[in-house]
Parts: structure tokens; C-alpha cells; sequence
């Protein structure tokens, strides 16, 4: 814009922007001009179904909320036509909602019908209220929907259809009473709906609301449907106009804020990190309320995070300090179990060494936690024996990282997986196992035209959306990859540029390709050479590729080189230091990022700075006025092994239930047989807890403070919402209390004086306090002192001392295969519904009622071949041991692969199968490389899944609420026309 | 050598124990709040007194059916009126001008000062002293007065 531009507004002139993009409405919001917006929700953008907004555009009566701004435009929004126009909009609404805030329990002073009506002045009612004449859908496990109060807005198809993009919800305009429906109209138990929430967080009103917050919310809302109904027959009588009626229900909405309170939280499953408001009243759990402004996931939930809280309240909770005596455990007050575990450590480090001592962290626990783990270990006890659970998962993609780029995160954000041309899945199960990015993915591709290509053996949701989907056999992507990278490079399509600029080693690179022909590729892989070379041609097409990998890279004995591999061809492309482009892997928990980053490994401390760097080690060693360990410790995998040889006799572990996710369970739980001392701290007495000397009560993530890290490097603050459970503590209160028994009184009253002495030790993170992380502030690392954050990494040069990236050349040997003993392949891995050994979700009803147990998925021609139907039970055998698991028929999976989600801890634990095979650089176990036999124990019986799963439903897609079905109505009038 | 155990072997306080760490509880509330609940005390032997306690007690007790009996009967239709009248006079309230009305009522309280010291004569008043009596200022004021009154009165209400 050479000037600015000027609006006039009632008569008035304001100077805009000249942002061509924006709304009137947006620019009447700007300049604090009121027009009532009930359908209009700053995430979903204009919906353009409830027509409140209507102002006069240069003479024309037209919807603010669609209408773009232009110069010199003539605005009138409170001249008498448009006034009218407005008030006929409002009255529709209020026809369709009754009025009775005071008993209603979303009279929480965010009731947006309730606001706007209020606004507006509007003292009676135009049209009468009259009800829709359908009963109210409880069906759902966690919310209700009540066609009554239905304004029929449209949001919550909005944010069904194109922002979690389920495609289950829709308003059927055809009817003579239309009404919200899901899938072809079924009860909404019954349907596809996956209980991400959405749709509840976004309705404006009570018509979508959680089941958690009905009759909990107000201090009249909890009574028999009948005198409740008496109750909204006498509230309106008495509140004759809606003045009056305003008056008393926002009174009561105030003396509501008394006793329910707001904590901002983050989220405790995966590591998207979407962060919340979590409503409590006292320790109920009423709701989970996310704010567009949460920096990972705006609006947006899954299932766990949206309801799968009953965890924090289960009456399974420890509550008391146990030791082991005998064949039971007795019950002990903190200070005896603390002297009890000290004592031992003592006597274990004086007859052994502190290297027969080791410590396992959690990637459900604290950054703060993870920090005070290590130091525990390397001050206290002096031992690099500190481990945590991304051994289990990601630690390869972080070396595949580590090779070629310099660091071990996301190369962005979510925002630019969202934004990229090309987004490329690589055994991920992203719509179960990250289900809001996969939100941002599907969305960005049904609207904006990204192009999605996926690898994965099995057919999951993101496979059946996919412009590309590649079915290469167990092991090989590393194979598909480099051949793949090679024909690129072979045709030109590299960057050169790039290349010349900020990488090293291409031509020793491009050398070791030479074995990676298309036709090895084929031969390996089993994907056709046009195939590949259509994939070359389209990464090589786009302007900007990310590619998220996650569980089906990593968990192979080539976990490491196949992330390499990755990073490899992001750089041969040009596709790091871009908004949109890099390398993702998608970090499975809420903290497996942060527990590593702060130094919960065995090689290095806080913010990867290697243990056997001596200027590193002074640094820490004046801080904590020790003399630490210079050798590399034991990871998870090689602490198994040395209980085994008996060079490690104790065992420390918070928050992780090794005894059901590590891989060979047989003989990680002959291991724990074999401990002197086995410490467990955790919520629930879990299987890991049952072998454990002594068991200490965890309090959960509601009920302390601290930070986690997610999958984008993203720091953040969560609150306690309520207080420890009784006689539970937070997991870095026990291991401060522990330290002082064992004579280092650390002094930390709170996390946050924990985080002061990470970021004053870890340049990595030298400018991230709690003050800094407010509310919903966050900061991507690396945080500089000044407290600059680096959404976007490598734009400065990578993370080399030269600052350039490194082309890491591989090779490939044939790690696995199926045999004639165990003939088939049993992938494994997340489902949507259940969180890893399911510890926390199987205590949610409403998860539970419709998935109630695990299941293992066997293709239709296997089951053909082997004479199975639905519901039978299977024996799997391996060469380490056995599970037994009942069969769920279904065409995701393809011949003789399996699928075996793993969430149980009982006899259907895949740990019961895989073995100790583990990737050759990082030992991360090689989960993904089992082969089983199959015995039938029952050919069919009851399915596993029920009919109320959402598997069975059958979503029906649509873009947004199609508001021009409403508009070709014949019994619609614009409003605005109606009153010329 | 440790196998995976299940048991957990409570310590449970004994009955005396528990009842005893109440009790300390108790007493320490009790200390702090010394002069706040004595207060309460009173309160409660006047509630009783007066028998309110038994009242809310039972009240209390049978508030489903009391709010149930409540809400029921109020929303027969002879109290429909009563609850439009209710909100009808708030709004007819707000409509006064309470300054004038304060006014008017300061005069009509002199003009009754005067009729009952004017009760006491027992003057009888004849045609011609009404019109003598319209020179006194103050009568002339008072007549004046009631003629606009009743002009405002008779005047058509607006639309």
C-alpha cells in the first residue's frame, strides 16, 4: 500500500491497514465496534449460518463476517435497517434456544448466545421459543446433544468436517426441522465419532455439552429432570424479559467462578502438547476447555486429553509408601521408606560401586524431574547409569539427527508440517498415535492442497487419505529411501545450491548410493521402479517437504541409519532452513523429548552436552561440588543385561512401567528377580511396581507443577490444579527428599528453582524461566539468554561448529525376515483410544465401554486360509515367548501381517513376543522385527470390538456445514432483505 | 529374588488412634478461631431458641420436596399474574421520577398539615371566600398546581 486507507464506519473515518484479507467484521472488532457474531469463532474463520452479523456495506446489506474490507467502503452497523436486520437474526436464534441461563450449567460467563442477546439489548423475544421435537442424544460416553437448544450455528460440523476432519457430523438441511446428525443419522454412540470433543468446545452454547460438567456446573443445575423442567418454566415466568433474566444468571455465573477453578495444564499423553484449561471443583474433574490460544493444538484434542482423566481419581491410586516383606507389602510411613531405600543405596555403592546402581526417568514426568533424576545419579550417587523411555522409541531418530544436522528435535513446527507442499508419514500411525497433528495434516489436504504420501505396511486412516500410499516390506525403508535419494540426485532434481552452501560430504555421499539402484530398491522393498521413481518426482516436485517418521522407522535394528536416511534426502533436496520443510519425528510421549533434553541419558548431561567433555564436567562439578563420572553409563537395554551378570544390583524407576513396554519382557522380569534393591515410583501399582523392594505414591500431572517439552522442542508450563492425592507427592519432591537422606540437601521448595539451575548450566537453555512461560508462552529451544526461542532451527546454520549439515553415507544388510518356523510378521504399535500399556485410559468408562480390550487385526486372507472368524483366539508363539489374543478381521492389515496394538498389560502384551534385538547404534529395542506362529484356540466367538466402536461407523465427508443448503431453503429469507 | 506381589498389607490406625488425631485437629481449629466461634455459639442458642434451627433442620432434610412443592405451585396459573405484577411494578418503579415525586409528596404532606390545622376552625367556607381565597398566594398555588395535574392526567399516553 503506498497511503493508508481510510473506512468510514457510522459516518465516522478510521484508517485501515490495507490488509486485503481481512474481514469487515475482523476490522470492526479491531476498532471496538460491537456487531453481534454468534457463528463466527476466530479458529473456524466465517461460517456465515446465524446472520447476526449483518451490517450495511456501501448501501448493501451483507454478512460482516464474509464481506473482505476495501478502500474508502461505507460501513453502517447500527443505523435502524440494519438494527432490525440484526434483531431478526437474533430472534431466529432465540427460537431455537431456550432461555433459562440460571439453571443451565454453561452459565459460565462464556455463554456466547447468552452474550450476545445481552449485548444487543434485546428485551423480548420476536419469534417464540419452540421445541424441535427430537429427544436429546446421551447415548455417547462423554457428551450429549440437545436438539432443543440447537441454534444450528453449524460449528460443530465446521470443526468435525475440516478441522479434526472425522467428517461424522453434519447439519441436514433437508428436513423440515433440521438438526445436527451423525454419520447417516445414527445415535452418536453408534457412529464414527472418535470423542476428540471438539464439538463440545466449540459449541457456543449448552446444546453440544460434556457430560463431565452436566448438573456440576451451577448451584441450581443438579436436579430431577422434572423440577429442573418446573425450575425453567418458573425462571422464565418470573424473569419476564431477559433483563431481569441477565441480571440473576450472570450473578450466579459470577458466584459459579467461587468454587469451579481454571488450572492452564498440558496435556499427559503424546507428544503433540496440546495444552488446556482444566475446570475442577475441588478434585472433580468437570471439564477440559481449550483456548485458541494453546500454542500446539489451538482448539484442539483427542480423546485422552478431551476426557480421559479418570485416571487422576481412580481409587487404584497409591496412596502409602510400600516395602516389600515377604510375599506381601506393608505399608510405611515417607521417612521410613526414604531411610529404608537410602540405606540400601548406601550399602549397595559401598560394596559395589555407584556403578552397580541405575536409574531409570520418565517421559511422563517434568523436565525438572528428568533434571533432578540425573543429578540424583551423577551428584549423589556418582553413576551415568541414567536412562529414560525414548530409549524405547525415538533415541534413533535423534542420532539419525545428530549425524547430519546437529540436533535432536523437530526441525520446526507444527504449524510447518501444516504449511508444507508435501507432507510425507513414515511408519506412523498418526491419526491414533498423534492424533492432532494428524488433524492439521488431513485438514491441510483436503482444503489447501497438500499433497500427503505415506509408507506404512499397514492401511491406517492416513494410508486410506494418503495422494500416495506404499505398502514396503518390514525393515526396508532405508532401501526405498536411498534409492529413492539416488534417482533424485541421478536426474538433477537435487538442490545444488543448497547443497554447495550448507552441506558437507555429497560426493562421498553419492558414492555410497551407487548400490541403491531403483531395481535393488524393487527387489528389496517390493515397490514397483515406476512406483519409486513417481515418489522421487513428486518430493522433488515440491517446494517444501516435511517428513514426520516415528515407532515403524525407529524400532528396527537400522532405526538410526533409516533416520539418517531420511535426514539424508531432506538435505540432497534443499528441504531443512524453510518455513514447511525438515525432519519430524513425532515423539510418542507428552515428555520423551524433554526428559532426554534435560539430561536423563547416559552419555550426556542436561541440553546434550556430552559426560566425557572434561570443560562440560568442571561446569557442573563446581556446581555441585563433586567429582562426577567421566565414563559414558549404561542405557535401559544394557542395564538389563548387566543385572543379568550381576554388575548392576540396584534399580531406581519413576513413571515407567518397564515390566510391560520393554521389549523380551521374559527376561527384562527375570532381570528384576535377580535386583537387591528395586525402587518404583508411579501412580498405580504397576507390573514393574510388583517386583519392586520398595513402591513410592506418584502424584499425577494435575496435581504439581513443572514443564514439559514436546514434540516441536515447545517448552511448557503446566499448573497444579489440584492438591496431591493424600499422602502422594510429585516424583522430584521424592528425589529431593531421597538426596537429603543420602546428605545433599538440594533445598528445592519448587520446580521452578529447578529450571533456574538447569538453564544457568545448560546453555542450550540459557533463557528459559517460568516467567517467560506464563500461561500459555511457550519457547522452542534453543532458548537463548535473552530469552529469543527458535521455532524454525538451522536458519543461523546447523548444528555443527562450522555451522554446515553432513551428508552421512550407509549401507544396507538384511536384518529380517519371517521364516518357515514363524511365518508371519506382528507389527505393533498405537490405537487411538488406549495409551500405551493403558495404565491411565482403562480407567476411563467411557474409553473402556467401547474398547474394552486389545485386539489383534488379522487380514481377511489370512483369516480365509487359516479358518478363522471374527472373535476367535489366537495363540502368537515366538522364539521369547507367548500372548494370547482374540481377532478382529479387517482389511487395514494385508496377508500375513498382523497388527497388534499395545495396550495390555496382561496375556495380549506384544512385549510377551519381541525379543532383545535392538538398533545397532542407539540399542533402542527392535520391537517391529517380530515373527510369530499362530495357533488357533477358537475359531470365532464375540468380537473385541464392539458395535459401538468407532470403527464401525461410517463417516460421511462434506466440507464445512454447507450453509448454501440452508440459504436455498424456501422458508429462508435473508434477513437483511426482509427488512428493506 | 524378588517375584511380582499383589498384596498390600494395610496399616490401619486403631479406632482410638484415628479418634485421637481428630480430635487434636480439632481443638487446634478450635484455638485459632476462639472468638469467631464463640460468636456462633450465640447465634445458634438464638436460632434455637426461636425454634428456626428445627425448621431449617427438617427443611434442610426435605429440600427435594420442598423446591419440588415450591416451584410446583408457583407455577400454577393464578400465581402467573402475581409474577407479572412482581416484575410489572420493578419496571414501574424504574419509570418513576422519584426527584419530582419527592417534591409532590413534600406538598401534599404541607397541604395535609394545613387541612388538619384548618379541620380544627369550624369556618364554613361560602362561594365568595373560595374566590377571596384565591388571592392568598399560596392557595392560588396549590389550585394552580392540581390543574396541571389533572391536564397531565387527562393527556393521551404516548405512542
Amino acid at each position: 500500500m503506498e497511503k493508508q486507507a481510510t473506512v468510514k464506519v457510522d459516518g465516522v473515518d478510521y484508517e485501515w491497514d490495507g490488509n486485503e484479507g481481512q474481514t469487515v467484521l475482523q476490522f470492526l472488532t479491531e476498532i471496538d465496534s460491537k456487531v453481534p457474531s454468534v457463528c463466527y469463532h476466530e479458529t473456524l474463520g466465517a461460517i456465515e449460518t446465524c446472520d447476526t452479523c449483518i451490517v450495511r456495506v456501501d448501501g448493501e446489506m451483507k454478512r460482516s463476517c464474509s464481506t473482505r474490507v476495501s478502500k474508502g467502503m461505507h460501513i453502517e452497523t447500527t443505523s435502524k435497517p440494519v438494527r432490525s436486520a440484526q434483531k431478526e437474526a437474533l430472534d431466529r436464534i432465540m427460537a431455537n434456544h431456550e432461555l433459562y441461563c440460571t439453571v443451565c450449567d454453561y452459565n459460565n460467563g462464556s455463554c456466547e448466545v447468552h452474550n450476545a442477546v445481552a449485548m444487543f439489548g434485546i428485551e423480548h423475544q420476536g419469534i417464540p421459543f419452540s421445541s424441535k421435537k427430537y429427544e436429546v442424544d446421551r447415548s455417547g460416553s462423554f457428551y450429549r446433544y440437545d436438539p432443543d437448544q440447537c441454534i444450528l450455528c453449524g460449528r460443530c460440523v465446521e470443526v468435525c468436517q475440516d478441522v479434526q476432519v472425522n467428517e461424522t457430523l453434519s447439519i441436514d438441511w433437508s428436513r423440515q426441522q433440521p438438526r445436527v446428525i451423525w454419520d447417516n443419522d445414527v445415535p452418536i454412540d453408534e457412529s464414527s465419532c472418535v470423542n476428540c470433543g471438539q464439538c463440545s468446545t466449540v459449541c457456543p452454547c449448552n446444546a453440544m455439552m460434556e457430560k463431565g460438567i452436566e448438573g456440576e456446573a451451577g448451584f441450581m443445575t443438579n436436579q430431577k429432570p422434572s423440577i429442573l423442567r418446573s425450575m425453567i418454566e418458573l425462571t422464565k415466568k418470573a424473569e419476564s424479559g431477559y433483563g431481569p433474566l441477565f441480571a440473576v444468571s450472570d450473578t450466579e455465573a459470577a458466584m459459579r467462578e467461587d468454587r469451579i477453578k481454571k488450572t492452564k495444564t498440558v496435556c499427559t499423553y503424546c507428544g503433540v502438547g496440546c495444552s488446556f484449561d482444566v475446570w475442577t471443583k475441588d478434585r472433580q474433574l468437570l471439564k477440559i476447555e481449550p483456548q485458541p490460544g494453546a500454542p500446539a493444538n489451538q482448539i484442539s484434542t483427542c480423546v485422552k486429553g478431551k476426557f480421559g482423566w479418570d485416571y487422576v481419581n481412580s481409587g487404584e491410586r497409591l496412596t502409602k509408601p510400600l516395602i516389600r516383606e515377604g510375599d506381601a507389602f506393608i505399608e510405611a510411613n515417607w521417612d521410613t521408606a526414604l531411610q529404608k531405600i537410602a540405606d540400601s543405596m548406601k550399602q549397595i555403592k559401598d560394596q559395589h560401586g555407584p556403578d552397580a546402581l541405575s536409574f531409570i526417568a520418565s517421559s511422563k514426568g517434568t523436565n525438572e524431574e528428568s533434571f533432578v533424576m540425573q543429578k540424583f545419579a551423577r551428584q549423589v550417587i556418582g553413576t551415568n547409569n541414567v536412562d529414560n523411555c525414548s530409549r524405547y522409541c525415538q533415541t534413533p531418530a535423534t542420532q539419525g539427527l545428530f549425524r547430519t544436522v546437529g540436533l535432536g528435535g523437530d526441525a520446526g513446527s507444527i504449524e510447518d508440517i501444516a504449511s508444507a507442499q508435501l507432507v510425507v508419514l513414515i511408519g506412523t500411525n498418526t491419526a491414533e498415535a498423534h492424533p492432532v497433528i494428524a488433524s492439521r495434516i488431513k485438514r491441510s489436504q483436503k482444503l489447501f492442497n497438500q499433497k500427503l504420501l505415506v509408507f506404512d505396511l499397514r492401511e491406517h486412516e492416513m494410508a486410506r487419505r494418503a495422494d500416495a500410499f506404499y505398502r514396503p516390506k518390514p525393515g526396508t525403508d532405508i532401501v526405498v529411501l536411498s534409492a529413492v535419494t539416488k534417482y533424485i540426485i541421478d536426474q538433477g532434481w537435487h538442490d545444488k545450491a543448497f547443497i554447495a552452501a550448507w552441506v558437507h560430504h555429497f560426493e562421498n555421499y553419492y558414492d555410497s548410493l551407487s548400490t541403491f539402484t531403483l531395481a535393488y530398491a524393487e527387489q528389496e522393498s517390493g515397490i514397483p521402479e515406476q512406483s519409486l521413481k513417481d515418489i522421487a518426482k513428486m518430493i522433488a516436485d515440491a517446494k517444501t517437504v516435511s517428513i514426520c517418521w516415528a515407532m515403524g522407522v525407529t524400532q528396527h535394528q537400522l532405526g538410526s541409519d533409516t533416520s539418517t536416511a531420511i535426514s539424508n534426502l531432506l538435505l540432497a533436496t534443499g528441504n531443512y532452513r524453510k518455513p514447511g520443510a525438515g525432519a519430524y519425528p513425532l515423539r510418542g510421549h507428552n515428555n520423551v523429548q524433554g526428559c532426554s533434553d534435560f539430561g536423563s541419558i547416559p552419555n550426556f548431561f542436561p541440553g546434550y552436552e556430552l559426560v566425557t567433555d572434561e570443560a562440560v564436567r568442571n561446569r557442573y562439578e563446581q556446581k555441585w561440588n563433586v567429582s562426577l563420572p567421566k565414563e559414558i553409563g549404561k542405557d535401559n537395554h544394557e542395564m538389563i543385561e548387566a543385572i543379568h551378570e550381576g554388575t548392576i544390583k540396584g534399580m531406581f524407576i519413576y513413571g515407567e512401567d518397564t515390566g510391560v513396554v520393554d521389549a523380551n519382557l521374559n527376561h527384562v522380569n527375570a532381570a528384576f528377580e535377580k535386583l537387591d534393591l528395586l525402587v518404583v515410583q508411579d501412580l498405580f501399582l504397576t507390573r514393574t511396581a510388583q517386583y519392586a523392594d520398595v513402591v513410592l505414591p506418584a502424584c499425577s500431572s494435575l496435581e504439581k507443577e513443572g514443564t514439559f517439552t514436546n514434540t516441536e522442542r515447545r517448552i511448557q508450563r503446566l499448573y497444579q490444579a489440584m492438591e496431591p492425592l493424600a499422602h502422594t507427592k510429585a516424583d522430584w519432591e521424592i528425589i529431593t527428599l531421597l538426596a537429603s537422606k543420602l546428605g545433599f540437601a538440594w533445598g528445592y521448595e519448587s520446580p521452578e528453582q529447578i529450571m533456574e539451575e538447569a538453564a544457568s548450566l545448560s546453555p542450550l537453555f540459557a533463557g528459559v524461566s517460568y516467567e517467560r512461560l506464563q500461561g500459555y508462552d511457550s519457547l522452542q529451544w534453543p532458548v537463548a539468554a535473552d530469552g529469543t526461542d527458535t521455532p524454525l532451527l538451522y536458519e543461523e546454520g546447523f548444528g555443527f561448529d562450522d555451522g554446515k549439515a553432513r551428508f552421512y553415507p550407509l549401507t544396507y544388510n538384511k536384518m529380517y525376515d519371517t521364516n518357515e518356523t514363524y511365518d508371519l510378521h506382528v507389527n505393533n504399535g498405537r490405537i487411538l483410544e488406549h495409551f500405551h500399556e493403558g495404565n491411565m485410559t482403562y480407567k476411563s468408562i467411557g474409553i473402556t465401554r467401547k474398547t474394552p480390550q486389545v485386539f489383534l487385526e488379522v487380514s481377511p486372507e489370512l483369516a480365509k486360509e487359516r479358518d478363522l472368524e471374527e472373535g476367535a483366539r489366537v495363540k502368537l508363539i515366538s522364539h521369547t515367548g507367548e500372548a494370547t489374543v482374540e481377532v478382529h478381521i479387517t482389511d487395514r492389515v494385508k496377508g500375513k501381517e498382523l497388527y497388534l496394538p499395545l495396550n495390555d498389560n496382561d496375556q495380549g502384551r506384544i512385549n510377551l513376543l519381541t525379543n532383545s534385538n535392538v538398533d545397532k547404534d542407539t540399542n533402542t529395542p527392535a520391537y517391529k522385527e517380530t515373527a510369530v506362529r499362530m495357533e488357533v484356540l477358537r475359531k470365532k466367538g464375540k468380537s473385541p470390538l464392539p458395535r459401538n466402536n468407532h470403527r464401525h461407523g461410517v463417516p460421511n465427508p462434506q466440507i464445512g456445514v454447507r450453509v448454501q443448503d440452508k440459504w436455498e431453503r424456501k422458508d429462508y429469507v435473508f434477513p437483511g432483505e426482509k427488512v428493506k | 529374588m524378588a517375584k511380582p506381589i499383589t498384596m498390600i498389607k494395610r496399616v490401619t490406625m486403631s479406632k482410638e488412634e484415628m479418634k485421637l488425631q481428630k480430635q487434636e485437629r480439632l481443638e487446634n481449629k478450635l484455638a485459632e478461631n476462639s472468638e469467631s466461634l464463640e460468636k456462633v455459639v450465640e447465634l445458634m442458642k438464638v436460632l434455637d431458641d426461636a425454634g428456626a434451627l428445627d425448621i431449617l433442620v427438617s427443611l434442610v432434610r426435605h429440600r427435594d420436596d420442598a423446591l419440588e412443592n415450591i416451584t410446583k405451585e408457583a407455577n400454577k396459573e393464578r400465581y402467573a399474574k402475581v409474577l407479572e405484577n412482581l416484575s410489572g411494578f420493578l419496571f414501574l418503579l424504574g419509570e418513576l421520577d422519584v426527584e419530582k415525586v419527592t417534591t409532590l409528596t413534600g406538598r401534599i404532606n404541607k397541604g395535609m398539615e394545613g387541612a388538619i390545622q384548618g379541620s380544627e376552625t369550624e369556618e364554613r367556607t361560602s362561594v365568595l371566600d373560595l374566590a377571596k381565597a384565591l388571592k392568598d398566594p399560596e392557595i392560588n398555588r396549590g389550585i394552580t398546581m392540581m390543574l396541571h395535574m389533572l391536564k397531565g392526567l387527562g393527556k393521551q399516553p404516548e405512542k
